[in-house]
């Protein structure tokens, strides 16, 4: 019994330091003066916010700063709204094809990324797609929306579909027994798509690096290969830390945020139980 | 408020078999029907189909004057409640009450005060800020049947609304749901396997059976007067006593006793073999609470009834009744008919095992011989191949007299 214990406590413990020494290194780096970058201790001695205002001062970062939010976003809102038609429909209603729709979109999930870029180079290049928001949002969009549809159709699944009738019998059109009832019953499952959409997007850096070429669309993640310290005889090592703890923030700060709504649960006590 | 016919309808699903046949039913305004009948034998469906959630394959459906076969759920102006509730559980107990009335956006205050005349009706005003799951099962099942009641619906439908709650919880329902039907005095269509809950709520019962209607009536009228073997194995608890028979003019023979039928209980139409050929094989329906312990009964009554000798193999006494147990042998091919029966019925089978409601002071006691009592003008008759009643035992409200062993 005590080997089990310790082995509870220990293992939290272990994995917690695992995960966060990297992260602390991290913030410790982006808190160190250009001199004290290469001097062994993991604590800044004299701790400066000098790296967080260079990268705030210069355009590279705060335009890749303005195109992840932006590309983030606009794909997150149209995979979740997309993939929330669609997997409600594949949930609830008979049709031909409904199986191979969800193996293909697993079959597209499953695609190693790597492999579309140079495709995707030429073709975006001659469409004109190549350094644009839209170029970015369309890949982002196509890797997402088969896991958002797979994690939507199973939310669906689950609620009753008396939970739907009961909405037409009380006078709902089937617009607004989806939007009233259907979508809040699915919340924790739009949120985790939502999320996983989101980070995906944030986070990638093959498509933000290979297919952008200036600060029009180039994130963050792609932006920081090519920063240069506060000066040209710097290293940028700290400046870097210090734009990826900024684009780490919003990572951290939507998980805290939505981490109640992404317990599921919600339609415990809707029947019987 | 209105009335509600059904004309001829018909449900086919995919595989062609008619889940409900030709179905006519007329439902008064105001009135209470129970549609009643073993699992799958198309109650649900019907219900589903009057508020539109199933499509009528053939016939008519009228609400009113209109006939609404194409008119989709939200334009019927029917309240249904669920068997599993349905309720909103990310909604409070409030806005699920309110939820009709929000999707007809009447004014705040309006909602306010219908939610809460219906919570006070329903004893459910402290739980309004609560979530269905922080409910328990008859909280939820009032929760349903306030955002029934919320809306001037014309008609509300229930479809099995007590079947997922405790014995105890059911029949304070029930006592409930009569109590709301008399008050709002609307036309209700309730749906139900339990035939206690079919008796005691319903103005008039409707009995299915594989889809097809069997008779629809008074619970009163059915019990006394069952159009065949289904309705009379279905209504009535403990159900009737069927039993092998035959019958030689006007000789009854069951496998316990035999006896002359009254001339009033004779079948005026018996088929080939007629009461003066040969003996006709038929099934006997006796209700266990037609019975009495011989030695309770007046000797002047007792005359005039069959007493007969058994060997009672159990006896249970539930101090407001007692129940006898009596096996007896039959051949095989004439209990055919009463295992078919009992499948349908979901029972597991034909019990060769008679079953008598005997007064609780009666001294029967297992293993012991004793002597049971009947009267044979309510012995019901029904044909062995097509299970129809051949003949009402004459009632007319006569109920079997005997001595009252307290002396009242």
């Amino acid at each position: 019994m005590g080997r089990v214990r310790i082995l509870k406590v220990t293992g939290p413990v272990l994995i917690a330091v695992w995960t966060l020494v990297p992260l602390l290194w991290l913030v410790s780096l982006s808190l160190k003066g250009g001199d004290h970058i290469n001097d062994g201790r993991f604590w800044p001695t004299a701790p400066t916010l000098r790296n967080y205002r260079t990268v705030f001062r210069t355009d590279l970062f705060t335009s890749a700063l303005r195109n992840s939010i932006g590309i983030s976003v606009i794909a997150t809102v149209l995979s979740v709204v997309l993939a929330t038609l669609a997997a409600y429909a594949i949930a609830r209603l008979d049709f031909p094809g409904k199986k191979l729709i969800l193996s293909v979109a697993l079959g597209i999930a499953m695609f190693p990324t790597i492999s579309l870029v140079g495709p995707l180079f030429d073709i975006w290049r001659s469409v004109g797609l190549y350094d644009t928001w839209p170029g970015l949002v369309i890949p982002y969009l196509s890797f997402t929306l088969p896991l958002s549809i797979w994690t939507l159709t199973a939310f669906f699944r689950e609620i009753p579909w008396e939970m739907e009738q009961a909405a037409q019998v009380d006078g709902a059109t089937p617009w607004q027994a989806f939007r009233k009832v259907i979508v809040p019953l699915a919340a924790p499952g739009v949120f985790t798509a939502a999320i996983l959409t989101f980070f995906f997007a944030w986070n990638d850096f093959v498509f933000g690096i290979s297919l952008t070429s200036t600060g029009r669309a180039r994130t963050v993640p792609a932006a920081l290969a090519f920063f240069t310290g506060a000066s040209q005889f710097e290293q940028p090592t700290a400046a870097i830390a210090a734009a990826a703890v900024v684009v780490t923030i919003p990572v951290v700060a939507i998980v805290l945020v939505f981490q109640r709504r992404i317990v599921a649960g919600l339609t415990s006590g809707a029947v019987k139980g | 408020m209105a009335a509600i016919t059904l004309e001829h309808v018909v449900k086919r699903y995919g595989d062609g078999y008619p889940a409900v046949n030709d179905v006519s039913l007329q439902i008064a305004d105001g009135e209470f029907m129970i549609l009643v009948g073993p699992s799958g034998c198309g109650k649900s469906t019907l219900l589903r189909m009057i508020v539109g959630l199933e499509d009528v394959t053939d016939g008519e459906v009228r609400i009113g004057e209109r006939v609404v076969n194409d008119v989709p759920p939200r334009d019927r102006n029917l309240a249904m409640v669920f068997q599993n509730y349905a309720l909103y559980p990310h909604l409070t107990v409030f806005e699920n009450i309110a939820f009709p009335l929000r999707l007809r956006q009447r004014p705040a205050g309006e909602v306010r005060q219908r939610v809460e005349e219906a919570a006070a009706v329903l004893e459910l005003t402290e739980h309004l800020d609560r979530k269905p799951s922080q409910l328990s099962g008859g909280q939820r099942q009032r929760v349903a049947m306030g955002r029934a009641i919320v809306r001037e619906a014309d008609a509300y439908l229930y479809d099995e609304p007590l079947s997922n709650l405790d014995a105890q919880l059911r029949g304070q329902m029930r006592t409930e749901i009569a109590r709301l039907q008399g008050r709002l005095g609307v036309t209700t269509v309730y749906v139900t396997h339990d035939q206690v809950e079919a008796m005691t709520l319903g103005d008039r019962v409707a009995v299915l059976r594989k889809g097809v209607l069997q008779q629809v009536d008074t619970p009163r009228a059915l019990y006394e007067r069952p159009v065949n073997l289904f309705v009379a194995g279905f209504i009535g608890s403990p159900s009737m006593n069927l039993v092998p028979a035959t019958l030689e003019g006007r000789r009854l023979r069951l496998p316990f006793v035999e006896f002359d039928l009254p001339p009033a209980a004779i079948p005026p139409t018996s088929g080939p073999d007629g009461p003066d050929g040969t003996p006709m094989a038929l099934v006997a329906g006796l209700r266990p609470e037609h019975f009495e312990d011989a030695a309770l009964v007046a000797p002047a009554v007792r005359e005039r009834g069959v007493t007969f000798e058994v060997k009672v193999e159990v006896v249970e006494w539930l101090g407001a009744e007692q129940y006898a147990y009596v096996p007896y042998g039959a051949q095989a091919e004439m209990v055919e008919p009463l295992h078919r029966l009992a499948a349908e019925l979901d029972r597991e089978s034909a019990r060769l095992l008679l079953v008598a409601s005997i007064d609780p002071a009666s001294r029967i006691r297992r293993g012991d011989p004793a002597h049971l009592w009947f009267d044979p003008a309510r012995v019901y008759l029904f044909d062995a191949a097509t299970g129809d009643s051949l003949r009402p035992p004459t009632l007319d409200g006569h109920v079997p007299e005997y001595q009252d062993p307290a002396g009242h």
